[in-house]
């Protein structure tokens, strides 16, 4: 008679090997292809808008922002996917005033240019490994046309 | 007679004069009562000092005297060069030493001036590497928290 604790070994093995390859599955659709989501976020004091076709931020991102920013509410205006291959930069724009540019350095790094009114206001370099650990990386600054309010670009981990 | 001619007639004692001049000061004593004074006077010293001079005699064998003082003189040689030494190192404190520290602190202010506001500031937050920075106008501070996951580049462009 097989003992049951047996047969739970290689069952939580396999199930463990599932969830790694469906977590890799998502991130990465080719060798080399990464799956990306880019956001832009309004924050805000101003209650939600009636007019605008505004989406709540996920709870996971809301609450890093309200434990790092003063504002009340995060809105998302919008968000792309993006799958981004070796060799092969993507432009999202985020807005009719800012641009990103996402490219894949090497397997370890992509490089994000942000862009703000036709003109570049920086480039980093950051590690995929952060991004498929779950982190965001984040771009965010006053807005220009409206006092006490921010902007925030996000990139992260495409989730299904 | 002049002191030139006094020291003349002492060399020619001496037999320190060459043949023209000792045949001057020879005409001189022939004719100088004074110089012929002085001349025998010198004579007299000149004898009285070499039948008196005392004589040193050595209490050891002459080599063994003179490796004494051999020996003296190997035994305060290594005292002089650590003098020379610490000449050396006066030079080496007066120029290198100040030319290396000033090296160190630009050295400091390089890598004081790489580190992110962030970390300057005393937050435990990791640096995100950026490679260009080209918009006029904005200041831009960047941070990552490792306990939250968040990476951020805040642009400030009041």
């Amino acid at each position: 008679m097989i003992k049951q604790s047996t047969l739970r070994f290689p069952f939580l093995l396999l199930l463990s090997l599932s969830w790694a390859a469906m977590g890799f599955g998502l991130a990465e659709t080719r060798a080399g292809d990464l799956k990306l989501k880019t956001r832009l976020i309004w924050g805000t004091d101003e209650e939600k808008p009636k007019d605008k076709k505004l989406k709540e931020v996920e709870n996971k991102l809301a609450d890093k922002l309200h434990r790092f920013y003063k504002w009340t509410n995060y809105f998302e205006v919008s968000s792309t996917n993006v799958v981004l291959a070796a060799n092969a930069p993507q432009k999202v724009a985020m807005s009719r005033k800012c641009e990103l540019e996402l490219k894949r350095v090497d397997d370890a790094t992509i490089e994000l240019k942000l862009v703000g009114e036709g003109k570049h206001v920086k480039t980093v370099r950051h590690p995929v490994k952060l991004l498929v650990q779950g982190e965001y990386f984040i771009f965010g600054g006053d807005d220009k046309e409206k006092y006490n309010d921010a902007w925030f670009v996000v990139i992260s981990l495409a989730t299904p | 007679m002049n002191r030139e001619s006094q020291l003349r007639l002492q060399r020619y004692l001496d037999d320190e004069l060459a043949p023209a001049e000792s045949r001057e000061i020879a005409e001189l004593l022939v004719h100088s009562e004074e110089a012929k004074a002085l001349y025998t006077e010198l004579q007299a010293i000149k004898d009285l000092v070499r039948g008196n001079e005392l004589e040193h005699k050595l209490t050891e064998s002459r080599e063994f005297y003179w490796s004494k003082i051999a020996r003296e003189i190997d035994r305060n040689q290594p005292a002089q060069t650590p003098a020379g030494r610490i000449r050396d190192f006066s030079w080496l404190r007066r120029w290198v030493l100040p030319f290396g520290g000033v090296a160190a602190l630009a050295v400091l202010l390089a890598i004081a001036l790489q580190v992110p506001f962030t970390l300057r500031s005393g937050l435990r937050l990791a640096e995100i590497p950026d490679i260009e920075t080209t918009a006029d106008g904005t200041s831009l501070i960047s941070f990552r928290s490792e306990s939250e996951g968040i990476s951020v580049v805040w642009v400030d462009s009041h």
